[in-house]
């Protein structure tokens, strides 16, 4: 108890404390403006923390990674623009809301859903990281594959109107994501000679192009058929009511408990990070709809189930790293190396090494959250008056953001022509009908599915049978088929 | 509210939309088949799967789709086009706009490049005004030179 109190004295001493006010606000520019990662902002901010106390410096990092999460939110929501590729699921209601005039509803709801999802998380980190991560353990290549099956099951219940579009515009997404190199044997698959291609269309490039280049190019096309060019048309309903209610708390809160759940099962499991986790949340949720639900349509639920989730993904890919020294996601592996820096070796000795540190992070982690709520809270009134400003202001930002986002990734044009390409493959898909939130899905989880379906293939000697050895897997295979099933019996 | 092409001078008579597009997606698909995986994804000899595999399975399905929407089109009885929302120059002007601001970024840097695509594209969607114009290449600017100065 005493080194658990000098811990909590050590983060909430003020450089401490004003460390995670800088992080979050250098996360939260970070998550509005797509492209700036959030590895990316990690990667800068590690050498800034050179001369700070390791607890200060944790604190700051850890401030700049749960800030971003949430910030990228309010660009999806209020743009159609996802600042991280994690949030691009909260656009699929989150702007619709805005469109309708609820972007305060909408912005409010992720960020209340973010701080409950990363403050749950924090605390399943506090109280249950080593049991978690030796169940993280088990989940080899044969459970990878199901869980995606899994996944790629919901592709059905996101179809929208049309079940056999929405199928081909999923597996076209998956097609896609082969593009690159073989995860098996490096063979160049549909590169044609371009070595930008060798690491697979950029995720940034097909979430920026898709959904908001797309919808810029729709919002052009409104203008131009509604005006001459000066009107000073928003493109969104007026606000009316920006207020949430108990019966929205209602309504929201079991979703966010579920999605909270999804986020920190995706951050225990290495390799599954927080894009995977949002657009799973997304769809279990979805799934699990209620008559009256809109889901897709501007939905609060729809921003619950996503920033919950993508929230809840740090805290809990730090339970492997704490525990057994295994990163869960690209931003718990750059976090090891500040812990490194300030002379700490993540991993199951960290807790008898240096008791006193881990319990000021464990802290710093929970004031970050509230800055998290305080800064979020403050910006989000000055975030929706973005929906006053006319169209004709806005689509040119937008398409700036959309282009330095994905130029800034790669540093190089060719990603911003493949989200120029991508986008204007939207415009035609959402023209014809082809969902491409379906698509999305596709293409988030295809790498992933691929590399551990060749894993499992050779692990299993391609024997299905061998299926049958991992009990994980089983669950994981039973629950898509009977949730196809269950779907196809309701008839879409 | 959506609307869907109704005469010859907006497109194919609504009827011929589900062979149109049937057409288009089963083309692509075997194109992409027969011509772009073979020509793009060369076999190997490794002892696992053929990089070949996924990409095949995924395009197949998509073939075998392709017919079920055919299918179901028809028989849904009721004409299906693509939506139409007006007509498509501010979408052109907009890609013209982005393209030309691209090519700027590559060649002027992302401050100058940037500023020229945010010019670009104000004028593409109607604006006109000097003020209103030089206004927001000036916030481009400043935006993107924070974007610079911080290395993020």
């Amino acid at each position: 108890m005493d080194v658990f109190l000098q811990g909590a004295g050590d983060a909430l001493t003020w450089s401490s404390v004003l460390s995670v006010f800088g992080g979050i606000l250098l996360g939260y520019i970070v998550g509005v403006l797509p492209g700036l990662s959030r590895p990316a902002a990690l990667s800068v901010a590690v050498p800034l923390t050179y001369s700070m106390t390791p607890i200060a410096a944790i604190a700051f990092l850890v401030g700049v990674t749960k800030a971003s999460a949430a910030g990228g939110a309010t660009g999806a929501i209020l743009l159609n623009t996802p600042g991280e590729p994690s949030s691009a699921a909260t656009t699929f209601d989150g702007y619709p809301l805005a469109k309708k005039g609820e972007a305060t509803r909408a912005l409010k709801v992720a960020l209340y859903a973010s701080v409950f999802g990363d403050l749950a998380a924090t605390l399943v980190l506090i109280l249950l990281a080593s049991s978690l991560a030796r169940f993280a353990l088990k989940m080899g290549p044969v459970e990878m594959t199901t869980v995606m099956i899994f996944a790629l099951s919901f592709i059905a219940a996101l179809s929208g109107t049309s079940l056999s579009r929405g199928i081909i515009s999923g597996v076209l997404g998956l097609f896609l994501s082969t593009v690159g190199l073989d995860p098996e044997s490096a063979t160049p698959r549909m590169t044609f000679g371009f070595i930008e291609l060798f690491d697979g269309i950029p995720l940034i490039a097909a979430t920026v192009g898709m959904l908001a280049f797309t919808e810029m190019l729709l919002q052009a096309q409104a203008l131009f058929a509604k005006s001459d060019g000066t009107s000073d048309e928003t493109g969104f309903a007026p606000e009316t009511n920006k207020r949430i209610s108990s019966s929205d708390i209602r309504r929201v809160l079991p979703v966010t408990l579920r999605a909270t759940g999804v986020g920190i099962a995706a951050g225990i499991i290495p390799g599954l990070g927080p894009t995977i986790g949002a657009f799973l949340s997304y769809a279990v949720n979805k799934r699990m709809a209620k008559t009256g639900d809109c889901y897709g349509e501007g939905d609060l639920k729809g921003v619950a189930a996503t920033e919950a989730a993508d929230n809840a993904v740090l805290p809990a890919s730090l339970i492997p790293l704490f525990a057994i020294g295994l990163p869960g996601s690209v931003s718990a592996a750059i976090l090891v190396s500040a812990f490194m820096l300030h002379g700490v070796q993540p991993g199951p000795l960290v807790f008898e090494q240096h008791p006193r540190l881990i319990y000021g992070i464990y802290v710093s982690m929970i004031v970050a959250s509230l800055a998290m709520l305080a800064v979020g809270r403050l910006g989000l009134t000055l975030f929706a008056r973005v929906t006053r400003v006319p169209a004709r202001f806005i689509i040119p930002f937008v398409i700036l953001f959309c282009v330095v986002g994905t130029y800034l990734e790669r540093d190089t044009v060719f990603s911003v022509f493949a989200m120029l390409a991508l986008g204007m493959l939207g415009f035609v898909m959402q023209r014809f009908g082809y969902s491409v939130v379906t698509f999305l899905i596709g293409f988030v989880i295809g790498p992933l599915f691929e590399l551990s379906l060749r894993q499992a293939l050779i692990v299993t000697n391609h024997s299905p049978l061998a299926i049958l050895d991992h009990p994980i897997a089983l669950v994981f295979l039973i629950a898509a088929i009977a949730s196809l099933v269950l779907f196809l019996k309701r008839g879409h | 509210m959506t609307q869907f092409s109704k005469n010859a001078e907006t497109g194919p008579h609504p009827w011929m939309w589900p062979f149109v597009e049937f057409a288009i997606v089963l083309g692509l698909c075997l194109v992409v088949l027969f011509v772009v995986i073979p020509a793009g994804t060369a076999e190997s000899d490794n002892f696992g799967l053929s990089p070949r595999m996924l990409p095949i399975v995924t395009i197949a399905t998509i073939a075998a789709v392709s017919f079920a929407t055919f299918a179901a089109d028809l028989l849904r009885r009721r004409p299906r086009g693509p939506s139409v929302g007006g007509r498509p120059w501010g979408v052109v002007l907009l890609l013209l706009a982005t393209f030309a601001g691209v090519l700027s970024i590559d060649r002027f840097g992302i401050v100058m490049g940037g500023t020229i695509l945010v010019v670009l594209a104000s004028l593409a969607v109607g604006e006109r005004r000097p003020l209103v114009v030089g206004g927001m290449g000036i916030a481009a600017s400043i935006v993107l030179l924070f974007v610079e100065w911080s290395g993020l």
